[in-house]
C-alpha cells in the first residue's frame, strides 16, 4: 500500500533537516582548535597576522609568521595555506593534494597544548589553543551561507510538501538539498582559522562541489519540466546522472585541470539554463500570465545564478581569485529562492498561491517558537541570579499566551457541530436572492475540511478524492460550479472515504432543498399570476364598467362590489380546501341580506358537494350573475319570494334564478347593460344563458362547464 | 350622550362615519383622530363608549391603539373598520380583544344597521370570518382548560355562518332564539381571544394572528 505523507509531515520533516543539518554545521566550525588570529597571504613566504585576540593576544599584528610547532611535529607556513576556496584558486589536483596534506598536518600540529609560532625574525610565540572556536568568532560570510543553505532548503521543501508528485517540485528539492550542502560546506572551510584536518576538508571541498553540481544540474532538469515540459521526461534525471559521472570522473583523477574540472561543467549547465529560458519566453508569447509568472521564475534564477557564476566562477577560469568575497556572493542564491517565493505568491507558480504563504508562515513561526523556547529557556538559566521574578513577569505575560495563541490557531481548528452544519446547509440551499451562494458553500466547505485552497474545476457529477488524498473533488450542484478541495485540515491529515462519504450527503440535502425550494418559488409563482389574472379580469373591468357608467347608484354598486371582489382575491377564495358551498357564503350571506332588506323571502340551494375545484373565474361569473340577477328582481321584479340553485352535474355548473315577480318588461332599463355583461362572461367560459320570461315571474338560467381536472386558467 | 373615537386616516371616510354615527344616535361627542399616536393620545382624554378603528394607518397598525384602549379603557366597544384587511387581520383584532368589525364598503344603511346591533351586543360575523375562526380553533386543538374550547353548539352556528347563513337563518336551522345565536357568537369572540393567548400562539402565527403590531392591514 501506497504511505500516504501529509503535506505538514514534510514540511514538520524537512524543518527537522534543517535545523539538525545546521547544527552539525555548527558543530563542525566550532569544534576546531581556536587562536584567535586572522591572517593574509604573504607574497612568497609565510603568512601576516592581521588581528590577534584571546589566547594569541600577545602575537603583535602585522607579525609575519614563517613556522609552526608544537610536540606534534613542525611545519613552515606558506600563503598557499590561506586558500579559501581550492576550486576556485588551485589549478590542479596535484596542487589541491599538495594543499589538503599540508592542511592536514598544520593542523594536527595546532591540535597540542601549546603551539609555538616563529616570525620572520625568529621570534617565537607560544600559544594555548582553546579547544574549541566561539560562537561570535564566525565571520558573517560564515552565517550568509549557513542561512542561504536552510533558506533554500525550507522553501523548495515548502513546495515539494504540496506538490510531491510532480517532477519539477522534486527537481526543486534536489537544488534545495544541494543548496544545503554545498553553502554551508563552504561555509566551514572557507572561514577557517588557519588549517583543518586534510579528511573533513577533502569531504567538505568535495561534497561542495558535488552540491554545486547537483544543484546546476537540477535547474536544468526543472526548466526541462516547468513550466511546460521540453524533452522526454528522463531527460532531468540523464543530466542529473550526467553531472554526478562527471563528478565521478573528476574525483578518480581523469583530470589534470582542477580548474577545467570544476568549472567547466557547471558553466555549460548554467548557460544551457539560459537556452531553456529562452525557449520558455518563446513559447509563452501568446501567453501574456504566463509569461509574467516565468519572468519571475527566470528574472530570480538569472539574477542569482548569472550573477554568481559571471562574478565568482567564470573569472576563477581565468585565473582571477574571487574566492575572498564567495561567501558574500552565496547571497545571490537567497534571489532565486526569494524570486521563487514572491512568483508563486503572485503568480502561482507550481500551482500553489498566497495560501501557500500562508501555511509557510505558520510554519515558520512555528520553527521559531520552538527555538525560542530553547532560547528563553536559556534565558532563564543565566538570568535566575539576576531577576527571576522578571523572567516570570515575561513569560506569564508575553511569552506563554503568544505561544498558546500561535499554537492554538495553527492546531486547534474547532470541529463544526452537527446541529451548526445544518443550519449552514439549510443557509446555503436557500440563499436569498443577490446574495452569492458560492461564497456560502464554500465556506461551510472550509469549515468542515479547513483545506488549504479551493479552486473551481471542470464539471463533475460524483464526489470523490485523487489517489493520494490530497485533493477532494466536489460535485456541480445546480448553478454551483464543482469545486476541487486542496490539503485537508491546514494540510495536516489526507482526505479519506468519510470525507467523500459526508460530502455526498450535504450535496444531496443541498439539492434536495434546492429543488424543493424551486417548486416552493414555482407555486408563489403561480399565485402571483392567479393574483394577476384575477385582478385584470375581474377588478379591471369593473372598475372601468363603474367609470363609464352615468347612474352614482350603479356606479356606486359596482366600487362596492368591486372591493367585496379585491377582499375576496385577498382572502383566497379559491382556496382549494374550502367546499363549493364554502366559496360562496360571502355571497350568499350578501344576496340573503339585500333581499331580506327589500322584503323578499329567499331560498338557496346548492347542491354540488361533488364539484371539482373551480377556477376563480367561474366564481367571479357565478358571483356577477347572481348580483346583477338579485338587482335587477330588487329593482324590477315587484317580487316577494326569489330562489336561487346552483348545481353541479355532469361536469357542469349550472345556476337558476327564479323570481316570482311582473317578469321583463319591454322597457329600456339597466338590465340591458347587465345582461349583455352576464352574456359576455358566460360566452367567455363557454356556456349558455337561457332567459325566461313567465307569467309568474322570470326565470334566469346559466350554465357552463367545467373541467374535471381541476382549476382551469 | 355618546361619547365616539373615530380613528381613519381617510378624511372622506371619516366624514362618512360621522355623518352614518349623527344618523345613527342622537346628541353624540365625535372625536376623530387619524394616526395611530393621535389615537392614543385622544382616547387617553375621554373615556370613549364606542371606537371605530381602521386597521391601516399611515404610521402603523390600528392593532395597537386597539390594545391600547382595551388594557386602559375596558369598557369602551372596540369595532374595528376595514376594507382591504385580510380576513386574518379582522380574526387577529378579534383575539386581541375587538367586538366587532365593519367592512367599510358596505353601504350606510348597513353600517348603521350593524352599528346599532353592536351596541345592543350582537356581534357580527361574516362567512369568511367564521371559516377563519373554525380552522384556528382545529388547529389549536382541545385546550386544556374546557372553558376555552367551542362548545357542539357554537361549532354549528359557526359552520352555518361559514356557509352564507345569516343569523336569523341560523336561528331557524338550529331551532333557537336568535338572541341566541348572538351570544353564541360572543362566546365564540370570547374563547377567540382566549384560545389565541394561551398555547395557540404557534397556530396563530401561522394564521395570521400573531401579535404583529406593524401589520398593514
Amino acid at each position: 500500500m501506497k504511505i500516504k505523507v501529509t503535506p505538514i509531515a514534510i514540511l514538520s520533516l524537512s524543518a527537522l533537516v534543517g535545523i539538525v543539518a545546521t547544527v552539525i554545521f555548527l558543530l563542525l566550525a566550532i569544534k576546531q582548535p581556536w587562536m584567535g588570529l586572522k591572517f593574509i597571504p604573504e607574497e612568497k613566504i609565510g603568512i601576516r597576522v592581521i588581528q590577534s585576540q584571546g589566547p594569541s593576544a600577545a602575537i603583535t599584528p602585522n607579525s609575519i609568521l614563517v613556522k609552526v610547532e608544537s610536540n606534534k611535529g613542525e611545519i613552515e607556513l606558506l600563503p598557499i595555506d590561506l586558500t579559501i576556496e581550492p576550486d576556485g584558486k588551485l589549478q590542479t589536483y596535484d596542487i589541491y593534494n599538495y594543499f589538503l596534506v599540508r592542511q592536514g598536518h598544520i593542523s594536527t600540529i595546532l591540535k597540542s597544548e601549546t603551539v609555538t609560532f616563529t616570525n620572520n625574525k625568529g621570534e617565537k610565540f607560544t600559544v594555548k589553543p582553546s579547544e574549541s572556536r566561539p560562537l561570535l568568532s564566525l565571520p558573517v560570510e560564515f552565517w550568509v551561507q549557513i542561512v542561504v543553505g536552510l533558506f533554500a532548503w525550507l522553501i523548495s521543501s515548502a513546495v515539494f510538501a504540496f506538490r510531491s508528485r510532480e517532477s519539477s517540485a522534486k527537481y526543486l528539492l534536489l537544488s534545495g538539498l544541494a543548496t544545503l550542502t554545498f553553502a554551508p560546506f563552504a561555509a566551514i572551510y572557507t572561514t577557517r582559522e588557519l588549517a583543518m584536518p586534510e579528511a573533513l576538508f577533502r569531504f567538505l571541498s568535495d561534497g561542495n562541489f558535488l552540491g554545486g553540481s547537483i544543484f546546476t544540474a537540477s535547474f536544468v532538469a526543472l526548466l526541462l519540466c516547468y513550466p511546460k515540459l521540453l524533452g522526454p521526461k528522463w531527460l532531468g534525471l540523464v543530466i542529473i546522472f550526467l553531472f554526478i559521472v562527471w563528478f565521478i570522473l573528476q574525483q578518480i583523477g581523469v583530470f589534470t585541470s582542477m580548474t577545467f574540472a570544476r568549472r567547466f561543467l557547471v558553466t555549460v549547465g548554467v548557460l544551457s539554463t539560459f537556452g531553456l529560458a529562452a525557449i520558455h519566453w518563446f513559447k509563452t508569447k501568446k501567453d501574456p500570465v504566463a509569461r509574467a509568472a516565468l519572468q519571475w521564475f527566470l528574472l530570480s534564477w538569472m539574477l542569482g545564478t548569472c550573477l554568481f557564476w559571471f562574478f565568482i566562477l567564470m573569472p576563477q577560469m581565468f585565473g582571477v581569485d574571487t574566492t575572498p568575497i564567495q561567501g558574500y556572493a552565496f547571497g545571490l542564491f537567497l534571489l532565486v529562492y526569494a524570486g521563487l517565493t514572491f512568483g508563486i505568491l503572485r503568480y502561482k507558480l507550481f500551482a500553489l498561491d498566497q495560501w501557500w504563504g500562508n501555511i509557510v508562515l505558520w510554519a515558520l513561526t512555528m520553527l521559531i517558537l520552538v527555538v525560542f523556547d530553547l532560547l528563553f529557556l536559556l534565558a532563564l538559566q543565566f538570568s535566575a541570579g539576576l531577576s527571576i521574578s522578571l523572567a516570570f513577569l515575561l513569560s506569564g505575560v508575553l511569552w506563554l499566551p503568544l505561544k498558546n495563541l500561535v499554537w492554538n490557531h495553527f492546531l486547534n481548528r474547532h470541529q463544526i457541530s452537527r446541529e451548526d452544519l445544518f443550519k449552514q446547509v439549510i443557509n446555503i440551499a436557500l440563499t436569498p436572492p443577490g446574495q452569492d451562494i458560492n461564497i456560502r458553500w464554500q465556506n461551510l466547505l472550509k469549515n468542515i475540511y479547513d483545506p488549504l485552497n479551493i479552486h473551481e474545476c471542470a464539471d463533475c457529477s460524483d464526489c470523490s478524492t485523487d489517489d493520494d488524498g490530497q485533493i477532494l473533488f466536489i460535485q456541480t450542484i445546480g448553478s454551483i460550479p464543482a469545486l476541487g478541495l486542496e490539503f485537508a485540515h491546514g494540510g495536516q491529515r489526507m482526505f479519506t472515504a468519510t470525507d467523500v462519504t459526508l460530502a455526498k450527503e450535504l450535496v444531496v440535502l443541498i439539492q434536495h432543498i434546492i429543488d424543493n425550494r424551486s417548486e416552493y418559488s414555482k407555486g408563489v409563482n403561480e399565485e402571483r399570476q392567479r393574483i394577476a389574472q384575477d385582478m385584470h379580469d375581474n377588478i379591471g373591468a369593473q372598475l372601468l364598467g363603474a367609470l363609464h357608467n352615468q347612474n352614482t347608484e350603479r356606479k356606486n354598486t359596482l366600487i362596492r362590489e368591486t372591493l367585496s371582489d379585491l377582499r375576496s382575491i385577498i382572502n383566497d377564495t379559491s382556496r382549494t380546501e374550502l367546499s363549493f358551498d364554502e366559496m360562496l357564503a360571502d355571497l350568499r350571506a350578501e344576496t340573503t341580506e339585500r333581499l331580506s332588506a327589500a322584503s323578499i323571502t329567499t331560498s338557496w340551494v346548492i347542491k354540488a358537494d361533488n364539484a371539482p375545484p373551480v377556477s376563480p373565474q367561474s366564481i367571479h361569473a357565478l358571483r356577477s350573475i347572481i348580483r346583477e340577477a338579485i338587482s335587477n328582481i330588487i329593482k324590477h321584479a315587484a317580487a316577494n319570494f326569489a330562489s336561487i340553485n346552483i348545481e353541479y352535474i355532469n361536469n357542469e355548473i349550472s345556476v337558476t334564478i327564479e323570481d316570482n315577480g311582473k317578469g321583463l318588461s319591454t322597457e329600456k332599463t339597466n338590465f340591458g347593460n347587465g345582461l349583455a355583461n352576464m352574456k359576455s362572461r358566460i360566452t367567455g367560459l363557454s356556456g349558455n344563458l337561457i332567459l325566461l320570461n313567465r307569467e309568474n315571474g322570470l326565470l334566469l338560467r346559466a350554465s357552463f362547464p367545467i373541467n374535471n381536472n381541476g382549476i382551469e386558467i | 350622550m355618546k361619547k365616539i373615537l373615530i380613528v381613519e386616516d381617510i378624511a372622506e371616510t371619516q366624514k362618512w362615519f360621522e355623518n352614518i354615527i349623527n344618523d345613527t344616535f342622537i346628541n353624540n361627542e365625535v372625536t376623530i383622530a387619524s394616526t395611530v399616536s393621535e389615537g392614543i393620545n385622544s382616547s387617553n382624554q375621554k373615556n370613549f363608549d364606542l371606537a371605530l378603528i381602521d386597521l391601516g394607518l399611515p404610521d402603523g397598525s390600528g392593532l395597537k391603539v386597539l390594545r391600547h384602549i382595551k388594557s386602559n379603557f375596558p369598557e369602551t366597544l372596540c369595532v374595528i373598520t376595514t376594507v382591504m384587511g385580510d380576513d386574518a387581520h379582522i380574526v387577529s383584532a378579534l383575539s386581541a380583544g375587538a367586538q366587532g368589525y365593519l367592512l367599510k364598503e358596505q353601504p350606510a344603511e348597513m353600517i348603521n344597521k350593524q352599528l346599532i346591533q353592536l351596541i345592543e351586543g350582537i356581534p357580527a360575523l361574516s362567512p369568511s370570518i367564521a371559516q377563519r375562526i373554525m380552522k384556528h380553533f382545529r388547529l389549536t386543538g382541545p385546550a386544556a382548560e374546557a372553558e376555552s374550547n367551542l362548545t357542539t353548539r357554537e361549532q354549528e352556528v359557526l359552520a352555518l355562518i361559514g356557509r352564507g347563513m345569516r343569523n336569523v337563518d341560523v336561528a331557524d336551522a338550529l331551532k333557537l332564539a336568535e338572541t341566541t345565536v348572538a351570544s353564541h357568537i360572543k362566546s365564540i369572540y370570547q374563547k377567540l381571544g382566549i384560545s389565541s393567548r394561551a398555547e395557540a400562539s404557534w397556530h396563530a402565527t401561522q394564521l395570521g394572528l400573531s401579535t404583529d403590531l406593524n401589520g398593514n392591514s
